[in-house]
Protein backbone atom coordinates (compact mmCIF):
# COMPACT_ATOMS: atom_id res chain seq x y z
CA UNK A 1 0.00 0.00 0.00
CA UNK A 2 1.48 3.41 -0.42
CA UNK A 3 0.99 5.23 2.52
CA UNK A 4 1.65 9.03 1.11
CA UNK A 5 -1.49 10.86 2.25
CA UNK A 6 -3.13 12.71 -0.51
CA UNK A 7 -3.67 16.70 -0.18
CA UNK A 8 -6.24 17.88 -1.75
CA UNK A 9 -6.97 21.68 -1.12
CA UNK A 10 -10.37 22.00 -2.27
CA UNK A 11 -10.42 25.81 -2.68
CA UNK A 12 -7.40 25.72 -4.83
CA UNK A 13 -8.41 22.52 -6.93
CA UNK A 14 -12.09 23.47 -7.79
CA UNK A 15 -13.14 26.88 -6.10
CA UNK A 16 -14.05 29.15 -3.29
CA UNK A 17 -18.25 28.70 -4.05
CA UNK A 18 -18.77 24.83 -4.09
CA UNK A 19 -22.35 24.36 -5.80
CA UNK A 20 -23.88 21.65 -8.02
CA UNK A 21 -23.90 18.10 -6.97
CA UNK A 22 -22.03 17.25 -10.29
CA UNK A 23 -18.95 18.93 -9.11
CA UNK A 24 -19.63 16.92 -5.96
CA UNK A 25 -19.61 13.85 -7.49
CA UNK A 26 -16.74 14.40 -9.58
CA UNK A 27 -15.13 15.10 -6.56
CA UNK A 28 -16.41 11.56 -4.57
CA UNK A 29 -15.24 10.29 -7.40
CA UNK A 30 -11.96 10.88 -7.30
CA UNK A 31 -12.13 10.21 -3.83
CA UNK A 32 -13.27 6.39 -4.49
CA UNK A 33 -10.36 5.69 -6.65
CA UNK A 34 -7.62 7.02 -4.14
CA UNK A 35 -9.30 5.49 -0.78
CA UNK A 36 -10.66 2.02 -2.52
CA UNK A 37 -8.27 1.11 -5.25
CA UNK A 38 -5.22 2.98 -4.12
CA UNK A 39 -6.04 2.57 -0.74
CA UNK A 40 -4.41 5.78 0.74
CA UNK A 41 -5.38 8.18 3.03
CA UNK A 42 -6.60 11.52 2.14
CA UNK A 43 -7.00 14.58 3.82
CA UNK A 44 -9.44 17.29 2.33
CA UNK A 45 -8.52 20.26 3.04
CA UNK A 46 -11.82 23.33 2.96
CA UNK A 47 -9.70 25.91 3.99
CA UNK A 48 -10.96 29.29 1.82
CA UNK A 49 -14.30 27.69 0.43
CA UNK A 50 -16.29 30.51 0.71
CA UNK A 51 -20.02 28.79 0.25
CA UNK A 52 -20.37 25.23 0.50
CA UNK A 53 -23.40 24.40 -1.37
CA UNK A 54 -26.32 21.56 0.01
CA UNK A 55 -25.60 19.60 -3.32
CA UNK A 56 -22.09 19.27 -3.28
CA UNK A 57 -21.80 18.94 0.44
CA UNK A 58 -24.08 16.01 -0.22
CA UNK A 59 -22.15 14.01 -2.47
CA UNK A 60 -19.00 14.43 0.57
CA UNK A 61 -21.45 13.48 2.95
CA UNK A 62 -22.40 10.43 0.55
CA UNK A 63 -18.77 9.74 0.50
CA UNK A 64 -18.35 9.66 4.79
CA UNK A 65 -21.67 7.44 5.11
CA UNK A 66 -19.78 5.11 2.54
CA UNK A 67 -16.63 4.74 4.19
CA UNK A 68 -17.99 4.02 7.53
CA UNK A 69 -20.33 1.09 6.11
CA UNK A 70 -17.04 -0.87 4.26
CA UNK A 71 -15.21 -2.74 5.90
CA UNK A 72 -12.71 -3.92 3.19
CA UNK A 73 -8.92 -2.49 2.94
CA UNK A 74 -9.09 1.17 2.33
CA UNK A 75 -7.58 4.20 3.03
CA UNK A 76 -8.72 6.88 5.51
CA UNK A 77 -9.93 10.21 5.10
CA UNK A 78 -9.46 13.19 6.82
CA UNK A 79 -11.46 16.45 6.48
CA UNK A 80 -10.65 19.87 7.30
CA UNK A 81 -13.59 22.34 7.55
CA UNK A 82 -12.71 25.34 9.36
CA UNK A 83 -16.07 27.61 8.99
CA UNK A 84 -18.14 25.34 11.76
CA UNK A 85 -21.64 26.54 9.71
CA UNK A 86 -20.41 24.26 6.51
CA UNK A 87 -19.07 21.52 9.13
CA UNK A 88 -22.20 21.20 10.73
CA UNK A 89 -24.49 21.19 6.87
CA UNK A 90 -21.74 18.15 6.05
CA UNK A 91 -22.11 16.03 9.06
CA UNK A 92 -25.55 16.55 8.88
CA UNK A 93 -25.76 15.15 5.36
CA UNK A 94 -23.26 12.49 6.09
CA UNK A 95 -26.09 11.14 9.32
CA UNK A 96 -28.64 11.20 6.85
CA UNK A 97 -26.72 9.46 4.19
CA UNK A 98 -25.77 6.75 6.42
CA UNK A 99 -29.07 6.21 8.01
CA UNK A 100 -30.01 5.54 4.18
CA UNK A 101 -27.67 3.09 3.32
CA UNK A 102 -28.59 1.16 5.83
CA UNK A 103 -32.48 1.26 5.10
CA UNK A 104 -31.22 0.26 1.57
CA UNK A 105 -29.10 -2.05 2.84
CA UNK A 106 -26.51 -0.73 0.43
CA UNK A 107 -22.70 -0.04 0.74
CA UNK A 108 -22.25 2.49 -1.51
CA UNK A 109 -24.21 5.47 -3.41
CA UNK A 110 -24.40 4.67 -7.70
CA UNK A 111 -21.47 7.06 -9.24
CA UNK A 112 -23.44 8.10 -12.36
CA UNK A 113 -22.79 11.61 -13.72
CA UNK A 114 -26.09 11.59 -15.81
CA UNK A 115 -28.39 12.75 -13.10
CA UNK A 116 -31.20 13.58 -15.50
CA UNK A 117 -33.55 10.40 -15.72
CA UNK B 1 -53.95 45.47 -15.13
CA UNK B 2 -53.09 46.05 -11.71
CA UNK B 3 -49.54 45.44 -11.02
CA UNK B 4 -49.17 45.12 -7.38
CA UNK B 5 -51.09 42.17 -7.78
CA UNK B 6 -48.77 39.47 -9.36
CA UNK B 7 -50.66 36.35 -9.60
CA UNK B 8 -53.47 38.15 -12.03
CA UNK B 9 -50.31 39.70 -14.00
CA UNK B 10 -48.61 36.36 -14.36
CA UNK B 11 -51.54 34.80 -15.22
CA UNK B 12 -52.36 37.66 -18.40
CA UNK B 13 -49.04 36.99 -19.28
CA UNK B 14 -49.10 33.62 -19.60
CA UNK B 15 -52.61 33.32 -21.44
CA UNK B 16 -50.90 35.57 -23.76
CA UNK B 17 -48.50 33.16 -24.91
CA UNK B 18 -49.19 31.89 -27.97
CA UNK B 19 -49.74 35.66 -29.71
CA UNK B 20 -48.05 38.25 -30.54
CA UNK B 21 -47.26 40.45 -27.46
CA UNK B 22 -47.20 44.07 -26.92
CA UNK B 23 -47.30 45.01 -23.37
CA UNK B 24 -47.45 48.45 -22.40
CA UNK B 25 -44.52 48.21 -19.67
CA UNK B 26 -44.90 51.52 -17.50
CA UNK B 27 -43.22 51.32 -15.06
CA UNK B 28 -41.31 48.69 -15.70
CA UNK B 29 -41.05 46.79 -12.72
CA UNK B 30 -39.57 43.15 -10.92
CA UNK B 31 -43.18 42.06 -12.00
CA UNK B 32 -42.63 42.31 -15.89
CA UNK B 33 -39.10 40.88 -15.10
CA UNK B 34 -40.50 37.63 -14.05
CA UNK B 35 -43.15 37.41 -16.48
CA UNK B 36 -40.80 38.17 -18.96
CA UNK B 37 -38.71 35.26 -17.93
CA UNK B 38 -41.63 33.00 -18.04
CA UNK B 39 -42.43 33.77 -21.22
CA UNK B 40 -38.76 34.24 -22.69
CA UNK B 41 -38.73 30.42 -20.79
CA UNK B 42 -41.88 29.12 -22.11
CA UNK B 43 -41.46 30.47 -26.17
CA UNK B 44 -37.67 29.36 -26.17
CA UNK B 45 -39.02 25.60 -25.00
CA UNK B 46 -41.67 25.79 -27.78
CA UNK B 47 -38.83 26.40 -30.16
CA UNK B 48 -39.75 29.91 -30.71
CA UNK B 49 -38.08 33.52 -29.66
CA UNK B 50 -40.93 35.74 -28.19
CA UNK B 51 -42.25 38.91 -30.09
CA UNK B 52 -42.14 41.99 -27.71
CA UNK B 53 -42.82 45.87 -27.91
CA UNK B 54 -41.86 47.78 -25.54
CA UNK B 55 -44.39 51.82 -25.78
CA UNK B 56 -42.10 53.20 -23.07
CA UNK B 57 -38.42 54.28 -23.11
CA UNK B 58 -37.74 53.14 -19.52
CA UNK B 59 -38.74 49.75 -20.23
CA UNK B 60 -36.35 49.62 -23.15
CA UNK B 61 -33.55 50.60 -20.74
CA UNK B 62 -34.17 48.11 -17.98
CA UNK B 63 -35.21 45.57 -20.78
CA UNK B 64 -31.35 46.57 -22.27
CA UNK B 65 -29.46 46.39 -19.10
CA UNK B 66 -31.10 43.05 -17.59
CA UNK B 67 -29.89 41.65 -20.76
CA UNK B 68 -33.26 40.57 -21.61
CA UNK B 69 -33.22 42.31 -24.90
CA UNK B 70 -30.99 39.59 -25.72
CA UNK B 71 -33.40 36.59 -25.62
CA UNK B 72 -36.36 38.54 -27.07
CA UNK B 73 -37.42 39.55 -30.79
CA UNK B 74 -37.76 43.69 -30.28
CA UNK B 75 -37.62 46.21 -32.78
CA UNK B 76 -35.43 48.59 -31.03
CA UNK B 77 -31.59 49.20 -31.21
CA UNK B 78 -29.47 49.28 -28.00
CA UNK B 79 -27.58 52.61 -27.82
CA UNK B 80 -26.68 52.34 -24.47
CA UNK B 81 -22.88 52.20 -23.23
CA UNK B 82 -22.42 49.84 -20.98
CA UNK B 83 -20.88 50.39 -17.98
CA UNK B 84 -18.71 47.69 -15.57
CA UNK B 85 -20.76 44.92 -14.09
CA UNK B 86 -20.81 46.13 -10.64
CA UNK B 87 -24.21 47.90 -9.63
CA UNK B 88 -27.69 46.30 -9.11
CA UNK B 89 -28.10 43.97 -11.67
CA UNK B 90 -27.95 40.55 -12.14
CA UNK B 91 -28.37 39.93 -15.65
CA UNK B 92 -30.53 37.67 -17.23
CA UNK B 93 -28.70 34.85 -18.49
CA UNK B 94 -29.81 30.92 -19.74
CA UNK B 95 -28.07 28.07 -18.24
CA UNK B 96 -28.06 24.33 -19.48
CA UNK B 97 -25.65 22.65 -17.56
CA UNK B 98 -24.12 21.93 -14.02
CA UNK B 99 -21.15 23.53 -15.28
CA UNK B 100 -23.12 26.21 -16.02
CA UNK B 101 -24.94 26.84 -12.77
CA UNK B 102 -21.05 26.36 -11.44
CA UNK B 103 -19.92 29.31 -13.00
CA UNK B 104 -22.94 31.26 -12.88
CA UNK B 105 -23.16 31.00 -9.30
CA UNK B 106 -19.64 31.92 -8.39
CA UNK B 107 -20.55 35.21 -10.69
CA UNK B 108 -23.52 35.68 -8.89
CA UNK B 109 -21.42 35.92 -5.44
CA UNK B 110 -19.13 37.64 -6.96
CA UNK B 111 -21.79 40.48 -7.96
CA UNK B 112 -23.02 40.47 -4.84
CA UNK B 113 -20.21 41.25 -3.25
CA UNK B 114 -19.37 44.27 -5.35
CA UNK B 115 -22.67 45.58 -4.33
CA UNK B 116 -21.06 45.53 -0.90
CA UNK B 117 -23.77 43.48 0.91
CA UNK B 118 -22.98 42.04 4.10
CA UNK B 119 -21.00 38.66 4.74
CA UNK B 120 -24.00 36.63 5.70
CA UNK B 121 -26.10 38.44 3.05
CA UNK B 122 -23.98 36.95 0.44
CA UNK B 123 -23.74 33.93 2.05
CA UNK B 124 -27.04 33.03 2.42
CA UNK B 125 -27.48 34.32 -1.15
CA UNK B 126 -25.23 32.21 -2.30
CA UNK B 127 -26.12 29.54 -0.85
CA UNK B 128 -29.72 29.64 -2.21
CA UNK B 129 -29.70 30.38 -5.84
CA UNK B 130 -27.41 27.52 -6.86
CA UNK B 131 -29.33 25.44 -5.08
CA UNK B 132 -32.06 26.34 -6.96
CA UNK B 133 -30.42 26.50 -10.22
CA UNK B 134 -28.87 23.00 -9.80
CA UNK B 135 -32.67 22.09 -9.16
CA UNK B 136 -33.59 23.10 -12.44
CA UNK B 137 -30.50 20.78 -14.03
CA UNK B 138 -31.00 17.64 -11.85
CA UNK B 139 -35.25 17.53 -11.94
CA UNK B 140 -36.61 20.07 -14.27
CA UNK B 141 -36.11 18.46 -17.52
CA UNK B 142 -35.92 21.32 -18.58
CA UNK B 143 -35.53 21.35 -22.89
CA UNK B 144 -33.97 25.05 -22.19
CA UNK B 145 -32.76 24.58 -19.43
CA UNK B 146 -33.02 27.87 -17.04
CA UNK B 147 -33.17 31.29 -16.94
CA UNK B 148 -31.89 33.32 -13.66
CA UNK B 149 -32.13 37.18 -13.24
CA UNK B 150 -31.69 39.67 -10.07
CA UNK B 151 -31.68 43.16 -8.89
CA UNK B 152 -30.61 44.41 -5.83
CA UNK B 153 -32.77 47.61 -4.35
CA UNK B 154 -29.65 49.28 -2.79
CA UNK B 155 -31.58 51.87 -1.22
CA UNK B 156 -34.66 49.85 0.36
CA UNK B 157 -32.87 47.01 1.43
CA UNK B 158 -33.45 44.37 -0.26
CA UNK B 159 -32.68 41.82 -3.52
CA UNK B 160 -34.94 40.32 -5.79
CA UNK B 161 -34.41 37.23 -7.83
CA UNK B 162 -35.85 35.13 -10.15
CA UNK B 163 -35.23 31.14 -11.51
CA UNK B 164 -37.42 29.85 -14.06
CA UNK B 165 -38.08 26.65 -16.15
CA UNK B 166 -39.74 25.27 -18.26
CA UNK B 167 -39.56 21.66 -17.78
CA UNK B 168 -42.19 19.40 -15.95
CA UNK B 169 -42.92 21.00 -12.46
CA UNK B 170 -42.48 19.68 -9.52
CA UNK B 171 -45.21 16.97 -10.20
CA UNK B 172 -43.38 15.55 -12.96
CA UNK B 173 -40.47 15.09 -11.19
CA UNK B 174 -41.81 13.47 -8.32
CA UNK B 175 -44.11 11.38 -10.47
CA UNK B 176 -40.73 9.99 -12.20
CA UNK B 177 -39.82 8.78 -8.73
CA UNK B 178 -42.26 8.25 -6.44
CA UNK B 179 -45.63 7.66 -8.57
CA UNK B 180 -48.71 9.01 -8.73
CA UNK B 181 -49.76 12.25 -6.54
CA UNK B 182 -51.66 15.23 -6.43
CA UNK B 183 -50.24 18.86 -8.10
CA UNK B 184 -50.46 20.29 -4.68
CA UNK B 185 -48.65 17.35 -2.56
CA UNK B 186 -46.29 17.87 -4.90
CA UNK B 187 -46.24 21.24 -4.08
CA UNK B 188 -46.30 21.01 -0.53
CA UNK B 189 -43.64 18.20 -0.51
CA UNK B 190 -40.69 20.35 -2.74
CA UNK B 191 -41.18 23.28 -0.60
CA UNK B 192 -41.82 22.07 3.01
CA UNK B 193 -40.51 18.92 3.57
CA UNK B 194 -37.08 17.88 4.04
CA UNK B 195 -35.68 14.39 2.42
CA UNK B 196 -36.11 12.68 5.68
CA UNK B 197 -39.97 12.49 4.73
CA UNK B 198 -38.90 10.58 1.38
CA UNK B 199 -38.19 13.13 -1.22
CA UNK B 200 -34.53 12.14 -1.83
CA UNK B 201 -33.20 9.23 -3.73
CA UNK B 202 -29.82 7.87 -3.67
CA UNK B 203 -28.67 8.39 -6.71
CA UNK B 204 -29.51 12.81 -6.15
CA UNK B 205 -30.52 14.72 -3.65
CA UNK B 206 -34.20 16.41 -4.01
CA UNK B 207 -35.33 17.25 -1.18
CA UNK B 208 -33.22 19.89 0.96
CA UNK B 209 -32.49 23.09 -1.21
CA UNK B 210 -35.58 24.44 -1.83
CA UNK B 211 -36.97 24.08 1.98
CA UNK B 212 -33.67 24.90 3.62
CA UNK B 213 -33.92 27.91 1.34
CA UNK B 214 -37.52 28.91 1.82
CA UNK B 215 -36.00 28.97 5.74
CA UNK B 216 -33.61 31.09 5.00
CA UNK B 217 -35.90 33.71 3.58
CA UNK B 218 -38.74 33.32 6.00
CA UNK B 219 -35.76 33.77 8.70
CA UNK B 220 -34.73 37.09 6.95
CA UNK B 221 -38.39 38.27 6.77
CA UNK B 222 -38.07 37.47 2.86
CA UNK B 223 -41.31 36.29 0.43
CA UNK B 224 -41.25 33.60 -1.75
CA UNK B 225 -43.37 32.94 -5.07
CA UNK B 226 -43.29 29.66 -7.27
CA UNK B 227 -45.73 28.96 -9.78
CA UNK B 228 -45.76 25.55 -11.09
CA UNK B 229 -48.13 23.73 -13.13
CA UNK B 230 -51.78 25.05 -12.44
CA UNK B 231 -50.63 25.86 -8.19
CA UNK B 232 -49.18 28.66 -7.02
CA UNK B 233 -46.61 28.38 -3.25
CA UNK B 234 -46.98 31.98 -1.70
CA UNK B 235 -45.46 33.02 1.69
CA UNK B 236 -46.75 29.47 2.39
CA UNK B 237 -49.74 29.52 0.93
CA UNK B 238 -50.52 26.77 -1.72
CA UNK B 239 -53.16 28.20 -3.73
CA UNK B 240 -54.66 26.64 -7.09
CA UNK B 241 -54.45 29.53 -9.76
CA UNK B 242 -54.93 28.70 -13.14
CA UNK B 243 -57.35 25.60 -14.55
CA UNK B 244 -55.80 26.11 -18.15
CA UNK B 245 -52.24 26.63 -18.68
CA UNK B 246 -49.98 24.39 -20.62
CA UNK B 247 -46.85 25.50 -18.68
CA UNK B 248 -45.61 23.17 -16.44
CA UNK B 249 -42.47 23.87 -15.08
CA UNK B 250 -40.77 25.59 -12.08
CA UNK B 251 -41.18 29.86 -11.54
CA UNK B 252 -39.51 31.10 -8.53
CA UNK B 253 -39.60 34.94 -7.86
CA UNK B 254 -37.81 35.91 -4.18
CA UNK B 255 -37.00 38.79 -2.35
CA UNK B 256 -34.34 39.36 -0.15
CA UNK B 257 -34.25 41.93 2.61
CA UNK B 258 -30.37 42.07 3.42
CA UNK B 259 -28.78 43.07 6.83
CA UNK B 260 -31.64 40.84 8.74
CA UNK B 261 -30.27 37.40 8.78
CA UNK B 262 -26.55 36.38 10.44
CA UNK B 263 -24.14 33.62 11.04
CA UNK B 264 -25.99 31.96 13.92
CA UNK B 265 -29.25 32.29 12.12
CA UNK B 266 -27.73 30.58 8.92
CA UNK B 267 -26.04 27.60 11.73
CA UNK B 268 -29.59 26.89 12.86
CA UNK B 269 -30.89 26.66 9.55
CA UNK B 270 -28.36 24.75 7.57
CA UNK B 271 -28.19 20.95 8.94
CA UNK B 272 -30.62 18.84 11.22
CA UNK B 273 -30.43 18.52 14.78
CA UNK B 274 -28.68 15.14 14.67
CA UNK B 275 -25.76 16.92 15.16
CA UNK B 276 -23.12 14.32 15.86
CA UNK B 277 -19.33 14.41 15.02
CA UNK B 278 -18.86 10.42 13.59
CA UNK B 279 -15.82 9.08 14.39
CA UNK B 280 -14.79 8.73 10.87
CA UNK B 281 -14.14 12.84 10.83
CA UNK B 282 -11.58 12.85 14.07
CA UNK B 283 -8.45 13.80 12.47
CA UNK B 284 -5.97 11.06 11.59
CA UNK B 285 -2.75 10.62 13.22
CA UNK B 286 -1.00 10.16 9.86
CA UNK B 287 -1.38 13.78 9.04
CA UNK B 288 1.05 15.70 10.87
CA UNK B 289 0.33 19.28 12.37
CA UNK B 290 2.44 21.56 10.00
CA UNK B 291 0.77 19.84 6.96
CA UNK B 292 -2.71 20.92 8.06
CA UNK B 293 -2.62 24.40 6.46
CA UNK B 294 0.19 23.36 3.98
CA UNK B 295 -1.53 21.96 1.54
CA UNK B 296 -0.68 20.94 -2.55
Amino acid sequence: MNSKVVKINVAETIGTVLTTRLRGMRLRKQLHTILFEEKRDVFLNFSGVEILGNSFADEIAKLIAELKMKNSERGKLSILIPDPLYKKLLLSRAVYREKQLKRLNLESFPLDENLQT
Amino acid sequence: MNRKNTLPYIKWALNSMHEDLSLLYYPFDWADIFSLSLIISYYKANGTTPKIEFSNENAKKVAVRMGIKNFLDVNFEDHRTYHDSTGRFIEFKNFRTEEEVFNLGGEIVELLRKTELREDDVRSLGWIIPELMDNVINHACSPVGGYVCGMVYKTMGYVEFAIVDSGIGFKGSFQKRFGNLSEREAVRRAVLEKDDAGTSDEKRGGGRGLPVSWEILKKAGGELLILTGHYAFNNGEILPIWDDNNWQGVAIRFTFPYGKIGYNDLYELLGTPEDILPPIYQRSGSIEEDDIFDMI
